[in-house]
């Protein structure tokens, strides 16, 4: 059985680094990735889109129940390229979800594929549904 | 994946296009080239210029290099990609479309295209501009 669920969302500055107030759009940006979440009766499975983004270049962690992904994608082209229209010079990826106390932390495990990183959730036994024999 | 090149004049679409060139409001998938609007970059598009080409940089998270097909026609890029996420016990397939302008100067003949980190990079060459040349009237 699995279900479509989404964690709890932490609200997540989205700030705009550009140095100085102004009309000019900001080289740094900071944002909330799209994600998707579904369980099932063993694990949590979140899906992350961090499109450009290199694998030492995400970092993951878990405290008080919430999970954190950081992440960042700087702009690959070269200097002598001239851009046609303003794009950030790098991008900053920021998630906070809160997961509660089902999940096991020592047990969360990471995979980023094609521009997606797909975060699996073991939940603890306590969690997971039991069936109760009926006597 | 795949590159379909039309070099033929005549395409049962080209009206379409016409039609989708002059009215945007009826085309969510074309992105203009010529009138790059500010939420580009949220649209994960970025377009450069070097001195023998155009590159462009589109994202394409999730989606793998054989489930992508791209179409330039009539001064068209279109971008069909198929992306499946596999949840638990079960598959889904979400079904992409993208279409933009191209660049005026670009050949339809020398494009390359690379995916890595669902990013797709497509380097389009750059026509030869025809230098004038002197008739010597005899």
């Amino acid at each position: 059985m699995n279900k479509q669920n989404n964690f709890h969302c932490l609200s997540v500055d989205h700030t705009h680094k550009s140095g100085s107030v102004s009309t000019r759009k900001p080289d740094v940006v900071t944002i909330r990735p799209n994600y998707t979440s579904h369980y099932d009766e063993e694990t949590w499975e979140v899906a992350v889109t961090l499109a450009g983004v290199k694998k030492d270049h995400v970092r993951v962690s878990i405290e008080n129940e919430i999970l954190n992904i950081e992440a960042s994608r700087t702009n690959s082209a070269p200097k002598d390229w001239k851009p046609l229209g303003h794009y950030p010079r790098e991008i900053f990826y920021r998630l906070k979800l809160d997961v509660g106390p089902e999940v096991t932390p020592e047990k969360i495990s990471a995979v980023q594929n094609d521009g997606i990183l797909i975060l699996r959730l073991p939940l603890r036994e306590t969690a997971k549904p039991k069936l109760i024999p009926v006597r | 994946m795949k590159i379909i090149r039309y070099s033929h004049s005549y395409s049962p679409f080209s009206d379409l296009n016409y039609l989708l060139a002059g009215r945007r409001v009826f085309s969510p998938l074309l992105d203009s080239f010529n009138h790059p609007s500010p939420s580009a970059h949220n649209r994960g598009v970025e377009w450069y210029e070097s001195d023998d080409s155009f590159v462009a940089f589109i994202d394409l998270p999730g989606v793998k290099k054989n489930d992508l097909t791209i179409e330039v026609n009539e001064g068209l890029l279109h971008l069909r990609a198929k992306k499946y996420r596999v949840q638990g016990e079960s598959q889904n397939v979400e079904k992409l479309e993208r279409a933009f302008y191209l660049p005026e100067g670009v050949d339809p003949e020398a494009i390359s295209a690379r995916l890595k980190d669902g990013i797709l990079e497509l380097s389009f060459g750059k026509v030869k501009e025809a230098k004038p040349y002197r008739i010597e009237i005899q």
